[in-house]
């Protein structure tokens, strides 16, 4: 009950917010063309890739508001399949770092010991790692595609999460209805399912928003050197690296689109994550509005 | 003394995490990988070279006994061989490493130089034009993406002002009438040194476009960092007595918060570090920046294993090190982190 209640009022707080549902539209509107790109484009085939050389470096024009590229596809088209993979990336990183590291997390913290300590030292292992670096080793030795980009972010960005469900389950453990519970002999997993999980999740879901932003910098910078999705797919950081030969001598519309695309989807990923995290935290709408 | 307690507690988790990251560079390359042979011997190998490397790595053993062998090639101080251009990773990584440090460092003074005192201004002025404008640059540093800010800045400065330089470190003409000495491998320090102050200026013109582009991201992070812990400085109850016993705002802002809310300065270097030794991965081939990120960029390209591999290992090692450097001032200038 008490948890709903809290929902209720972030979601109230969250409608104020102008520049976050703001944020919000925008991301719908890029998801909605990714997902309905073969529709609402002529140019669903050069989307996929095929090439239609007659029309290769056309400049922006009313027929190509973005241009073509070298091999003449649509530049409007490829970002809108583009998006498919590159917002999809960003969002499935995210779920897949949850997935592992929440759970990880809470038990560490719920049964604390050897459990814990063991947990958390691997942990420190991968956060010893730069970003993106044990991320670059992982995706080659896997191999480049899409897939395995995915699952080398993933592997690399879960511990994060592990160490937020922790602190979250230690300063639940304490609380007097866990311990009730505890003492009229409620089994651990119960506890933890029914009472510890549904309440640690608002600040992982408030973090994950956060993250997606940056999972889909971090894939995109995978793609650029060659480690993420591969021909004739394209997501937005293969179009930048694609382009990126031609830009300075004179084909400026390869590389400046889709680079924006990622430029305003992260931001918008990171304004709405703001929103969410000062509204969900009573604390931070007293100071911050 | 807590000092020298915290001093070994702190060298030791370091040591930890040293062996924690031989063990996982171990996994991702013997154990991930299908076949780690054909990855070690590059693209489209030779069964006769894929052979000779199973035979060199000791594929056909226990793994614990791989990692022995993984290990002591590594003590010996031996990263191995390119596949690609057959030369030594180490002689490689002696030259790019101080390239790749050297832009780094310069990103991370921009950062901080920049990103500490905008912070605290927007903490202290909080819903002020000022401070919008702040939050907007902050999450605008953290959401470009860098290889594409570099193009953008490379069309503007080069292009279209021809203010700066299109890349690498220096200007042809440098190396051929001026040339700088290599000691340390850090040009600016090299070139001063030996009093070069021609190919000192040279060095600083190529430097200061990529530093820029390597900076946003960790400007992000330093002024969004800063700027909440000014705010949750002046939300103290402390604070509030301050107020209320009818001391300056002056005095409130720059004397009591100031001093809580620079705290996380220290965390934001070790944090600076890292994003932009992750931007130089991405950075340095658009700029021509002979570091190890156009290293890894290339090996990535050739399908170049042990070169990855090695970076991946080296350059965790010097971050493993720069965040304990990090921690051991912390220590030395908050005394609740080594009583904690």
């Amino acid at each position: 009950m008490r948890a709903r209640v809290e929902v209720g009022s972030t979601l109230w707080y969250l409608l104020r917010d102008r520049v976050a549902l703001f944020s919000l539209a925008f991301l719908i509107l890029v998801a909605l063309a990714a997902v309905f790109a073969p529709l609402l484009t002529p140019y669903a085939a050069q989307g996929m890739g095929d090439p239609d050389l007659a029309a290769k470096f056309r400049s922006p024009s009313i027929e190509h508001p973005f241009g073509t590229d070298g091999l003449g596809r649509d530049q409007v088209a490829r970002l809108m399949f583009g998006a498919r993979r590159s917002l999809s990336m960003g969002v499935f990183v995210v779920v897949a770092a949850i997935a592992i590291g929440a759970p990880l997390g809470t038990i560490a913290g719920y049964l604390g010991g050897w459990v814990d300590e063991v947990l958390m030292r691997i942990t420190d292992i991968f956060l010893a790692f730069p970003p993106l670096l044990l991320a670059i080793a992982i995706a080659a030795a896997l191999g480049a595609s899409y897939i395995n980009a995915l699952a080398a972010i993933a592997a690399t960005w879960w511990p994060w999460y592990a160490r937020l469900a922790r602190s979250q389950t230690l300063s639940l453990r304490e609380r007097a209805y866990i311990e009730a519970a505890r003492s009229i002999g409620v089994r651990d997993r119960v506890i933890i399912m029914r009472h510890i999980f549904p309440n640690i999740m608002t600040p992982i879901v408030v973090q994950g928003t956060l993250d997606v932003g940056t999972a889909i910098l971090v894939a995109a910078g995978l793609s650029f050197i060659g480690l993420g999705t591969q021909a004739p797919y394209a997501d937005w950081g293969v179009m930048i690296s694609d382009g990126r030969l031609f830009f300075l001598s004179g084909r400026w519309w390869l590389s400046t689109f889709p680079g924006l695309a990622i430029f305003f989807t992260a931001m918008a990923f990171n304004f709405l994550g703001d929103g969410v995290r000062v509204a969900a935290d009573p604390r931070l709408r007293r100071i911050q509005s | 003394m807590f000092t020298l307690k915290y001093l070994l507690r702190r060298l030791g988790f370091s040591v930890f995490v040293l062996v924690g990251a031989l063990v996982l560079t171990f996994f991702v390359s013997h154990v991930i990988p299908s076949n780690p042979a054909a990855l070690y011997a590059g693209a489209r190998p030779r069964p006769e070279q894929v052979a000779e490397i199973e035979k060199k790595l000791g594929l056909d053993k226990p793994l614990h006994q791989q990692f022995y062998l993984y290990v002591s090639e590594l003590l010996e101080g031996n990263l191995g061989e390119s596949y690609h251009s057959r030369r030594s990773i180490n002689t490689d990584l002696s030259i790019f490493l101080p390239a790749t440090l050297e832009l780094v460092i310069a990103a991370v003074l921009i950062a901080l130089l920049l990103g500490i005192p905008v912070g605290v201004l927007a903490g202290a002025w909080p819903r002020s034009p000022f401070d919008y404008a702040t939050r907007l640059v902050a999450i605008a540093g953290v959401s470009v993406p860098s290889f594409w800010l570099a193009l953008i800045a490379q069309f503007i400065f080069f292009s279209q002002l021809d203010l700066l330089p299109l890349g690498s470190r220096i200007s042809r003409d440098a190396t051929l009438f001026y040339p700088v000495t290599a000691q340390t491998g850090f040009y600016l320090i090299d070139a001063a040194i030996s009093g070069n102050w021609k190919a000192w200026a040279d060095a600083l013109h190529h430097l200061i476009l990529p530093a820029l582009v390597l900076a946003a991201y960790p400007l992000g992070i330093t002024i969004r960092m800063i700027q909440t812990s000014m705010l949750e400085a002046l939300s103290e109850t402390y604070i509030t007595s301050a107020r209320a016993a009818g001391l300056s705002r002056r005095v409130i802002l720059f004397k009591l918060a100031l001093k809580n809310a620079i705290m996380p300065a220290l965390t934001v270097v070790g944090l600076s570090f890292a994003y932009s030794i992750t931007g130089a991965f991405l950075v340095e081939t658009i700029f021509s920046w002979p570091g190890v990120g156009k290293y890894v960029t290339e090996a990535v390209l050739n399908v170049d294993f042990p070169v990855i591999i090695a970076v991946t290992l080296v350059v965790t090692v010097v971050y493993i090190f720069v965040n304990l450097v990090v921690d051991l001032l912390q220590s030395l200038l908050d005394p609740r982190v080594r009583l904690a």
